[in-house]
């Protein structure tokens, strides 16, 4: 008998010291995370019916209310920032030291198609760009289109990467605020 | 009541077994190519080399993960290192490239790499008491006379095309950009003209 009661009072020693690595069962855990390419107000966390609201340009996010150890959680998007899509990734399991910070919230701004018309051009060789993204203007073109690559209330500014051939062109009403919308009013003269 | 101490040593004898070296003599030494939240990045450029010691590791463009052919035995001190760096990029350890086999259960180590950036900038000409704000791309500034050198605050990758224009004239001028669109190359740029003149 003794010697059972030594080993069952060494094993609940072993769980003892191995719930305080985990912390208490209390609610001691902040759960928390990062937030990736959030640009504006609007987006709405929830865990288990407990909400959290972030600023514009919040990078990192934490639930007010901690939650005990072990205790499960799933973190998702309520509401979404108009023009934004956000998503969670690594948001489900059992909160513990590893696992509190893990959930990560990825924010894509919607893309819109940002053109406009070209007059004046004969040669071949025009590339237009908006900061990385480029487009390649056929020669004798009339319109041009970067595509659905521009991110919606942010700026942007189109420039000439290179000439065509023999001719020089200039942009008029390059730069501005992309709309949450298709914007079509960019003017490339070429002389 | 014999039989219940006998399966309760047993059972720690285990734990204690597991909890020592995570059952292994010999370990792989791996890591992970990632990006600043530790997820996959596949490597953009060829020529990186890796070291821990004298083995050396060459790790294709494209790779996500890294495994020495060797192994190292339990308690062996690893330092990982980066020997020669992709071309036009840099990489670096964010954790887990030193240690003992054994610490923890398998040994991986985190490499961000990155494309070199460099700065663009240059100077105004010409700017009146107004404010200028340029732009390229997403990437925004404002400018005064006080302070006519600018340099963009979103440095660009080697490889990626920039380009600078005015989103905002300053009040009674028209300013207009001169070599403000390029490609990046292996060096900053400095040399984006702005000139502003009164409407």
């Amino acid at each position: 008998m003794k010697s059972l009661t030594m080993r069952c009072a060494a094993l609940t020693l072993c769980a003892t010291t191995l719930a305080a690595c985990g912390g208490d069962s209390g609610g001691s855990i902040p759960l928390s995370g990062s937030i990736s390419g959030l640009n504006r107000g609007g987006l709405v966390l929830t865990n288990k019916g407990k909400d959290l609201t972030l600023a514009a340009a919040a990078t990192t996010f934490t639930f007010a209310d901690l939650v005990a150890n072990d205790s499960e959680f799933e973190i998702l998007v309520k509401t979404n920032p108009v023009g934004q899509v956000c998503t969670p990734s690594n948001n489900k399991g059992r909160a513990n030291y590893y696992s509190y910070t893990q959930t990560i919230i990825t924010c894509n701004t919607d893309l819109y198609t940002l053109g406009g018309t070209v007059t004046g051009l004969k040669g071949a060789g025009l590339v237009l760009a908006n900061g990385s993204i480029t487009v390649a203007v056929q020669d004798k073109a009339t319109t041009f289109t970067f595509g659905k690559t521009v991110p919606n209330q942010l700026p942007y500014g189109v420039t000439v990467l290179a000439q065509p051939v023999g001719q020089t062109c200039t942009v008029q009403n390059g730069a501005g605020i992309m709309p949450i919308g298709d914007k079509n009013d960019v003017i490339i003269n070429c002389n | 009541m014999k039989a219940i101490p006998v399966r309760n040593a047993a059972a720690l004898a285990l734990l204690l077994a597991l909890g020592a070296c995570g059952g292994k003599a010999s370990f792989e030494l791996t890591g992970n190519l990632v990006d600043n939240f530790e997820q996959p990045k596949p490597l953009a450029n060829a020529g990186l080399v890796l070291a821990n010691g004298d083995q050396r590791l060459s790790v294709p463009r494209g790779a996500t993960t890294f495994k020495f052919a060797n192994t190292i035995s339990y308690g062996t001190e690893y330092a990982i290192t980066v020997s020669q760096q992709p071309e036009h990029m840099t990489c670096r350890f964010t954790r887990g490239s030193t240690g003992a086999a054994g610490r923890t259960a398998t040994i991986s180590a985190y490499l961000f790499c990155e494309l070199n950036p460099y700065t663009i900038g240059g100077i105004v000409n010409g700017l009146g008491s107004g404010t200028l704000k340029l732009v390229n791309g997403t990437d925004t500034l404002e400018i005064t006379a006080a302070k006519p050198n600018f340099t963009m605050p979103v440095a660009i990758p080697y490889g990626t095309v920039y380009g600078v224009t005015v989103l905002t004239q300053p009040v009674g001028q028209t300013c207009t950009v001169a070599n403000g669109t390029d490609v990046m190359g292996d060096a900053l740029r400095d040399n984006i003209v702005v000139t502003c003149v009164n409407n």
